[in-house]
């Protein structure tokens, strides 16, 4: 006990070095943590992007491809999937329910997509999170439109605004508009930290309403475009879908389907398992997370470090004190140990308030992390990875702390009582 | 987040372009890699099914079909390797109380119809076939949470496993190369 | 007796070691030297000579490598290190030169010091008492830094009798004093560890203290290495 209050009160009366040590070791482990975090909520953001669905079918490309222009909207697909297939599938017995996609049209920047029903009832992301409106409802009739959360905010919209959908641009303004059918805003949906957000939702019916009497990919001229008053649900065909998720009814199922689909032989189609595909996509992109890692361990080392060179330097004042200690009955082993308790406890105070200014700072920033970046953390507030680190750097702050303790007692034995200094 | 992504994606375009372009290959068109081989793993609840697929020459050696009577015993022994050593290569968490049988196992000729274009297929016409393996699963405990290790070293032939594992909503790849891997289902 | 010690011989190993004749410089050869109980001996010689060194021997800092050494009754060099730095922290205190005090302690707290890292209760009685015989009671709560060098050396003498040691080994503790607080001192000192019936090795180049003492000793006359 006596050593302890010795070694509080030594480090008392060098506070301010003691302070620099456990502000650099608050610091590094800090980082170390946010690095930690933000990898856990981009992975998460990443890979939870959706979820539920056992596949994602569409036209043969790259997996890769379909994952990201289906859910990330990056890219664009090849080829569309006919209806004809698609409603092939949805009535195989093993598949439970499907959600449609048709893409390739835009506003102001933000991509359309295409869906129906079974949009707003069975997509899943982040677990078992669905998508809920602010305010209104889905975009079910052909001129409905639902807008993502970031949309209504930067583009300002209310419930009942009308908006033209730009043709063919998913990015940027569009150069042909669809501006003699315009949408009306139906419902506005809640924030989600996915690119659901940045989506603006209309029906499968609205997009073929809008390329109808579209002949080789340019606007038909106002005289032979059926006005919007005259369509109705029954006069639009739907043709075909860009792609579509499908869950089926039990998992062993889901291996067949993805067999048959990838087999399917009117259609060249690709059935991917789209978590599995996101988890490998992660797998690349971590390895600028393990470079963050690897600087963040860096700075940790370098914290620690920084302790080590701060005792060390501190202790040539010091052998006075040791000698003093040493001429009243403390041994070599009690010098010793009384130093590695400075630095385990440097290094532990640094730990507790690096730990606690992370957490802190991810509580208040969380909600603006959220807006701004659709950054979330879900899950425990420390993991145990995290807890792990915080020990692995203790330890390494203890082990450290050996090497000034070892020299202490060395100098011990060496000055014996009566170091000159 | 999708301004990350975007950072991400772009920097690390070419590279997972390239590992896209490979997987495509791998898995959409079922290319037949010496070497390589899929399974799949699915659990409802406390059923599951492990699903191997690969070509046969990793297994077995030779793709030829099997006449001599030397041959035919090579794949006899192999295919009884495979059954065996099935709970050694795909192993469950002793805790669940898993067990494994087999369901199917059997060498399938590949009849690929694209071949047949190619003069040099022709010859080789039937020479390339796989390697077959489907086992029922049934466990005691649910498989969440806990961990499977794969560990294809009996067949050294083996060397580039692609795993893909679905359990309720967890959907995991992983790569399966000499070593063993191990897997964490959440 | 408090302390015997003969035939000791000492060096200090490898660093200060004639490295061609392979064997290290002898500092210390003593044939025979004691201090009775209570007995007050004045330990004079030359800078240099090797008063540090012995007092260190006999404090069993360091170890002879010849000869025995008994420190109240106990054989020190067989002991091990840490029972020497217990037997140390009881049975002997200490006084420096100067700088004898922590200075993030206060002044009662650099005098229990010694017996709170022993484990030993406070005693508050022979606290007040030695504090006061020394004037320094007023200072108790006082933190060193603000202490004159009379006060710190003072401070130091209260801490080496508060454990009422056997033996007081005392490294020219009045070098820094002016010449009449060196006589003060050393009464101050004399008179309590009469009390506690505790001999005193005072060693220092300053010959005019020696009438104060029992017995005077010369280091380069029981030092066989200066007789030659």
């Amino acid at each position: 006990m006596i050593y302890l209050k010795l070694a509080l009160k030594s480090l008392r009366n060098r506070i301010f070095s003691s302070a620099l040590t456990v502000i650099s070791i608050a610091l590094s482990v800090m980082l170390l943590l946010a690095v930690e975090r933000t990898k856990r909520a981009s992975e998460e953001g990443f890979t939870q992007s959706v979820s539920q669905a056992d596949l994602l079918v569409g036209a043969r490309t790259g997996p890769l491809n379909l994952i990201l222009y289906t859910v990330f909207n990056m890219g664009s697909a090849s080829n569309n999937i006919s209806m004809q297939t698609y409603e092939d599938i949805q009535k195989n017995p093993a598949v439970e329910w499907t959600i449609p996609y048709s893409l390739g049209d835009g506003h102001k920047g933000f991509r359309v997509v295409a869906t129906d029903e079974n949009f707003y009832q069975h997509y899943r992301f982040r677990g078992d999170q669905k998508v809920e409106f602010l305010s209104g409802k889905p975009a079910l009739d052909i001129w409905d439109v639902v807008v993502g959360s970031e949309v209504q905010k930067k583009l300002n919209y209310n419930l009942n605004d009308s908006i033209v959908i730009a043709h063919g641009v998913t990015r940027g303004e569009g150069i042909q508009l669809h501006d003699d059918k315009p949408f009306k805003i139906s419902g506005i949906l809640k924030p989600t930290g996915t690119a659901i957000d940045q989506t603006v939702y209309i029906s499968l019916l609205g997009m073929e309403a809008i390329h109808i009497d579209w002949k080789n990919g340019s606007q038909p001229t106002k005289e032979n475009s059926t006005p919007q008053d005259q369509m109705t649900k029954e006069s639009i065909k739907i043709g075909q879908i860009t792609s579509f998720f499908l869950r089926t009814k039990s998992r062993i199922q889901t291996l067949k389907l993805q067999r048959d689909i990838n087999n399917y032989s009117e259609e060249p189609l690709m059935a991917i398992i789209p978590g599995a595909t996101l988890s490998d996509l992660w797998r690349g992109l971590s390895n600028i997370e393990t470079v963050l890692k690897i600087i963040s361990f860096m700075v940790m080392i370098v914290g620690l470090f920084s302790m080590l060179s701060t005792i060390l330097a501190g202790l040539n004042e010091r052998r006075r004190e040791m000698s003093i200690l040493r001429s009243i009955g403390a041994g070599p082993l009690q010098l010793c140990l009384l130093l590695v308790f400075e630095s385990a406890f440097l290094t532990f105070i640094g730990l507790m308030i690096g730990l606690l200014i992370e957490l802190a700072a991810f509580f208040i920033l969380s909600g603006w992390l959220e807006s701004q970046f659709g950054f979330y953390v879900t899950g425990d507030s420390v993991t145990k990875t995290e807890i792990l680190y915080l020990l692995l750097v203790f330890i390494f702050g203890i082990l450290i702390g050996f090497i000034p303790a070892y020299r202490a007692s060395r100098l011990a034995l060496k000055d014996g009582l009566s170091a000159r200094i | 987040m999708k301004k990350v992504i975007s950072i991400f994606i772009l920097g690390l375009s070419l590279s997972l372009a390239a590992e896209s372009h490979k997987h495509s290959e791998h898995r959409e068109h079922e290319a037949h890699v010496h070497g390589g081989a899929t399974l799949n793993i699915a659990f409802d609840q406390l059923k599951g099914k492990i699903e191997f697929k690969g070509a046969a020459d990793g297994v077995i050696g030779f793709e030829h079909a099997a006449k001599s009577d030397q041959d035919k015993k090579t794949v006899a022994d192999a295919i009884l390797k495979f059954e065996t050593n099935i709970s050694t290569m795909v192993v469950f968490d002793t805790t669940l109380g898993c067990v494994v049988s087999k369901e199917l196992v059997e060498i399938q000729a590949e009849d690929h119809a694209d071949h047949k274009d190619e003069k040099k297929s022709n010859k080789h016409k039937g020479q390339h076939s796989d390697f077959i393996a489907n086992f029922n699963v049934v466990c005691a405990k649910s498989v969440l949470g806990s961990k499977i290790t794969f560990d294809f070293t009996p067949f050294k032939r083996i060397n580039d496993l692609d795993v893909t594992i679905l359990v309720d909503a967890v959907q995991k790849t992983t790569e399966v190369k000499k070593k063993p891997v191990t897997l964490e289902i959440k | 007796m408090s302390c015997v010690l003969k035939n000791i011989q000492f060096s200090y190993p490898h660093k200060s070691a004639d490295k061609k004749s392979g064997t290290s410089k002898i500092i210390l050869d003593i044939p025979d030297f004691s201090i009775q109980k209570n007995e007050k001996v004045f330990l004079f010689g030359p800078s240099g000579c090797g008063k540090t060194t012995f007092l260190e021997t006999i404090a069993g800092v360091l170890v002879p490598q010849s000869g025995t050494l008994s420190v109240c009754g106990t054989e020190i060099q067989s002991l091990s290190p840490a029972k020497r730095d217990k037997l140390r922290a009881e049975k002997i205190g200490y006084i420096f030169q100067n700088f004898n005090l922590i200075p993030y302690l206060t002044v009662q707290e650099n005098i229990t010091l010694p017996i709170e890292l022993n484990g030993k209760n406070k005693t508050t009685n022979d606290l007040n008492l030695i504090c006061s015989e020394l004037g320094i009671d007023s200072l108790l709560n006082k933190n060193v830094t603000e202490l004159s060098i009379g006060q710190q050396q003072r401070v130091a003498a209260a801490r080496a009798l508060l454990g009422k040691p056997e033996l007081i080994l005392a490294d020219e503790p009045t070098s820094a004093l002016d010449f009449d607080h060196r006589e003060k001192f050393i009464q101050l000192l004399f008179k309590l560890s009469n009390k506690s019936q505790t001999a005193i090795l005072f060693v220092s180049h300053d010959k005019t203290l020696e009438k104060l003492f029992d017995r005077s000793v010369s280091l380069t006359d029981i030092n066989r290495v200066y007789r030659k």
